[in-house]
């Protein structure tokens, strides 16, 4: 056999191997985000974790109902359009709510993580690093929040992903570009904030990988600056004459609880991930000496992605690479003690499974269950009113018992938002009915839901302050107990 | 041989002298230090099951409890030959000693010279931080042992079998005490002086190190994973109310680090510093260098219990001070006069001896419950039902829950406790509160049945009697030096 022949035998078995490793990659995707959601099922809960999912499901079902709607129909508050939303409302045209569920969340999981893949390579990624990247992509705790559920990140990161492919890619012609336009303006109404981080990588990347782009640099800066521009258009004249709100959302304090899933962030990155990133990090720091500047702006965004849920989505996918790079060195180096290689190697891979163990059994164990949709369908079919619950609960209420309530996850974004919270907090330290009755009539309150969770987090399991003054009061007459849940009948004496 | 067998015999006497100074102070009180009595009812535990006692019926009426349980195991271990108030008094003071052997060997590798190791030994089995853990059935004693003996580890670990036995003292570590993780801290900061110093880092020690990180990392993720989850960061600061943070996590002052660690240590070992980083290379030296300086700057951004934080402190400046010592003997050797470096090594240790005999003496004082509060406590157990809940100050609880076996409110271990500012300021104020209707909400809300009234409650609060402590509500059970107060149940309206 010739010496070309040889080699060409050798680099297509090298790329079926890649095929078959980006193969196991995405099934491993499929296996670990449908796992969550059949363990739910199995377990008689409702297929979503509490949040933001039953928000977009709610007003899908609404924008289905009526597509131009410009009223939250439970809460009475403005709707701002989002086309999220629509897209949710016109799957739901198509197919059932229960499809739709199911298999939109895995689609956009697997699809990203393919578009992640294509996008390393297109960098310039070994394509088998690119396929580990998305190994490790698999098991981190933001990957696995959103694609168990309908979150907005999770369609933000899609259609970024996306854009960024088509952009960088090779064969680029004027189709391409308009589409790619398109998913930037889509991006920019989704999520402001995920729209300049796409720009913001994009222009990075154009810059960092210059020559690699030699031919389509150019087209690429004007694409850019094209989107932005087109941006800008529409969405100054939406802002003016629609309710439409262009906002920068997501930013917090520099808070660890805010950081590391373990410390209950909700969008976090798993804290041996990490570590793995500043080992990676270290590692490629010392070895690529001439992209070391690229290294830095990356360190930077990962800096900032502290103080933004949105960075912090992105930064979760950008990790993975430098996770990679520490693992692939740990394996391939030559250790003096074989023994301690072994260790590590089993350590990191251990660490990797925690990590998707934990997200899971976090998701899986998250409320609601069988017991609380019994209580929320229960609390439906009482007489319109008002319901005082914890903030988390919100979503849930609006989503099952179709009832305004107090606070919701949304209601930050509400001008009087710190009196509302400062007025559900007095409700809930409130011992006696004169320094609850106001304010129950003020907000007219008439429902109160207790869970589990509030008892323990609000009145440490103990009967005080609001919980036992509804038991002790006439003015409060219990509706519904199941288990640990208890609905209460707020009457003005 | 004869000289080893010397070498020996002098370490051998050294260990039976700091063993017999502290069995000296120990065995004269029967009583143990407040904190002790947890480590006596987990040991007990382990005893009768065979497991510690992760769920606590008794702790805050109720309670997990998470600790490496090594220590515990070790002693229920030799509890079943001698009795357990023996062994709790014994085997600490075996490993406090044992620990100058750790340093002699520790100092030996890194001056070569028997001398300073043997006056570094010295220093370390009469360092007055020490003695302020005498009664207190400490886990430090264990922990230091194996800390120090990691190091050493770590320093031979070129020599065949010591990565082996790095491994397995790290599992010993981790099944121990958290405090692996400031040993790894400094094996990264020796690496970062190594390297800015142009030394070649030694691959089989970072090796280890990144094994050990990772185990260690992982370990104490899966061991703390709720508590991380519930506290957050302030999993740090062990959950440790606002009040009492400033007396465990106390300001660091350089008086203070004198009077914990004696004026010649301290001068020795900063000497050993500047020599070490400016003048001479000696990786053993810049290795507890940078063990010294985590420990201080642990200590100077409140991350580690001061007590704890001057324990790593003093020992390192000890070895430190072994090399300076090594220096000053060497060069007087080399003088006209070489007979004189065997003086000024007595010169040493006499004002080691002088400059540390008030401090060493103000600290064999330790805190002790007085008879007549246990005396109290016993009649509790006699005559109380066997689920009643007992109040004490938060540093008697576990003393009601070993000597009266019964519920407390509140002690010591606060890790998994919800609000742990409100329940601490509660129990302070059931013992200052003149208003009865107060005080009988708040004991109502933690279910109290008995309210201790110590001698040393008595003492701290300045007070003779509960001010609220009317008939129609409380019966004086119990009126000796102590008293106890039972609530008959009333409710305020």
């Amino acid at each position: 056999m010739s010496q070309a022949k040889k080699k060409k035998t050798k680099k297509n078995e090298q790329n079926k191997n890649t095929f078959e490793l980006v193969i196991f990659a995405l099934l491993l995707i499929l296996i670990i985000l449908s796992l969550v959601m059949i363990i739910r099922l199995t377990q008689s809960k409702p297929l979503f974790p509490i949040g933001e999912s039953y928000y977009n499901l709610r007003i899908a079902q609404s924008l289905k109902q009526d597509f131009f709607l410009t009223q939250d129909p439970v809460q009475g508050i403005v709707y701002e359009p989002n086309p999220y939303h629509y897209l949710l409302a016109l799957l739901l045209v198509i197919f059932p709510s229960q499809l739709v569920s199911l298999f939109f969340p895995l689609l956009l999981g697997v699809l990203s993580g393919f578009l992640f893949f294509k996008l390393l390579v297109l960098l310039g990624v070994k394509p088998k690093q690119a396929a580990y990247s998305l190994i490790v992509l698999s098991v981190t705790p933001v990957f696995i929040i959103l694609f168990t559920g309908l979150y907005l990140s999770g369609f933000v990161i899609f259609i970024s992903l996306l854009a960024m492919v088509l952009i960088l890619h090779k064969k680029y012609n004027i189709l391409t570009l308009c589409f790619s336009l398109l998913l930037l303006l889509l991006l920019a109404l989704t999520n402001l904030v995920g729209f300049l981080v796409t720009l913001i990588i994009l222009f990075f990347l154009c810059l960092a990988l210059k020559k690699a782009f030699k031919k389509n640099f150019k087209k690429n800066l004007r694409a850019l600056l094209l989107s932005v521009l087109i941006s800008v258009l529409v969405i100054v004249p939406l802002t003016l004459f629609s309710n439409y709100a262009p906002r920068l959302l997501g930013f917090h304090t520099f808070a660890f609880k805010n950081i590391f899933s373990i410390l209950r962030a909700s969008l976090g990155f798993d804290l041996f991930l990490f570590v793995l990133f500043l080992t990676g990090f270290v590692i490629i720091w010392i070895k690529d000496k001439e992209k070391k500047l690229f290294h830095l702006v990356v360190l930077v965004f990962i800096i900032l992605s502290l103080f933004n849920s949105t960075a912090r989505v992105f930064a979760s996918f950008i990790i993975t690479i430098y996770c990679v790079v520490a693992i692939t060195y740990f394996y391939n180096r030559k250790w003096e003690l074989s023994i301690i290689k072994t260790g590590t190697i089993l350590l990191v891979l251990c660490s990797l499974v925690f990590s998707v163990m934990n997200q899971a059994s976090l998701l899986v164990d998250a409320q609601p269950d069988k017991e609380m949709q019994n209580a929320l369908v229960f609390l439906k079919n009482q007489d319109k009113g008002r319901v005082l619950t914890s903030e988390e609960n919100g979503f849930l209420i609006e989503f099952y018992s179709e009832k305004n309530v107090l606070l919701d996850a949304n209601s930050f974004l509400i001008s009087d938002y710190s009196e509302l919270r400062s007025d559900a907090n007095t409700l809930f330290r409130a011992a006696r009915l004169k320094e609850a009755e106001p304010m129950l009539k003020e907000h007219e309150l008439r429902y109160i839901l207790i869970t589990p969770s509030m008892k323990q987090e609000l009145w440490e399991a103990r009967e005080q302050e609001l919980w036992f003054l509804i038991k002790h009061s006439e003015s409060f007459i219990k509706k519904y107990e199941e288990g640990s849940i208890e609905i209460w009948g707020y009457v003005s004496v | 041989m004869v000289r080893i067998k010397k070498e020996y015999l002098i370490l051998a006497l050294l260990f039976l002298l700091v063993l017999g100074t502290r069995l000296f102070f120990v065995l004269q009180e029967e009583r143990f230090d407040y904190d002790a009595y947890n480590a006596l009812r987990q040991v007990e535990h382990i005893k009768e099951t065979g497991v510690p006692l992760f769920k606590d019926s008794l702790s805050y009426s109720g309670r997990t409890f998470i600790t490496p349980p090594f220590f515990y195991y070790l002693l229920a271990a030799f509890s079943f030959f001698l009795p357990l108030v023996l062994v709790a008094k014994l085997i600490p003071s075996i490993a406090f000693s044992a620990l100058i052997i750790v340093i002699y060997l520790i100092a030996k590798h890194m001056t070569k010279n028997r001398t300073a190791a043997f006056i570094a030994a010295f220093f370390s089995g009469f360092v007055p931080i020490i003695y302020t853990t005498l009664n207190q059935v400490s886990v430090y004693s264990l922990s230091l042992l194996l800390i120090f003996l990691l190091s050493y580890t770590f320093l031979r670990i070129e020599q065949k079998g010591f990565a082996v036995l790095s491994i397995i003292l790290t599992v010993a570590l981790l099944l121990t005490h958290t405090s692996v993780f400031i040993l790894l801290i400094s094996f990264l900061v020796y690496f970062l002086i190594l390297r800015l110093g142009k030394q070649k880092l030694n691959t089989k020690e970072v090796e280890v190190t990144l094994f050990l990180f990772f185990l260690a990392l992982w370990f104490n993720l899966l061991l703390y994973k709720k508590a991380f989850f519930l506290h957050g960061i302030r999993f740090i600061w062990q959950n440790i109310p606002a009040p009492l943070l400033s007396s465990y996590f106390q300001e660091i002052s350089f008086l203070g680090v004198i009077y914990a660690v004696g004026i010649i240590p301290l001068l020795l070992g900063v000497y050993a510093v500047y020599h070490t980083l400016f003048k001479t290379r000696n990786r053993a030296a810049s290795l507890y260098i940078s063990f010294a300086i985590v420990s201080f700057l642990m200590l100077w951004f409140k991350l580690i219990p001061f007590k704890t934080g001057l324990l790593f402190l003093s020992i390192n400046l000890i070895l430190l001070s072994a090399y300076s010592l090594k220096i000053i003997l060497v060069s007087i050797a080399k003088t006209k006069i070489p007979r004189l470096s065997g003086i000024i090594a007595g010169l040493f240790i006499i004002l080691f001896v002088i400059t540390t005999l008030t401090p060493f003496i103000t600290t064999i004082k330790t805190e002790i419950p007085s008879l007549q509060d246990i005396g109290a406590l016993e009649w509790v157990k006699n005559n109380t039902e066997q689920d009643a809940v007992v109040l004490g100050r938060v540093e008697e609880g576990f003393l009601i829950n070993y000597i009266a076996k019964r519920k407390n409110v509140a002690d010591s271990n606060f890790l998994f406790i919800n609000n742990i500012n409100q329940r601490y300021n509660d129990v302070n104020k059931l013992f200052t509160l003149r208003l009865k209707s107060e005080a009988v909400r708040l004991i109502n809300k933690y279910d109290i049945d008995y309210l201790l009234l110590s001698t040393k409650s008595i003492e701290e609060y300045n007070i003779n009697k509960l001010f609220y402590a009317e008939e129609d509500c409380f019966e004086l059970v119990y009126d000796k030096d102590a008293l106890i107060y039972e609530f008959m149940g009333c409710t305020i309206e």
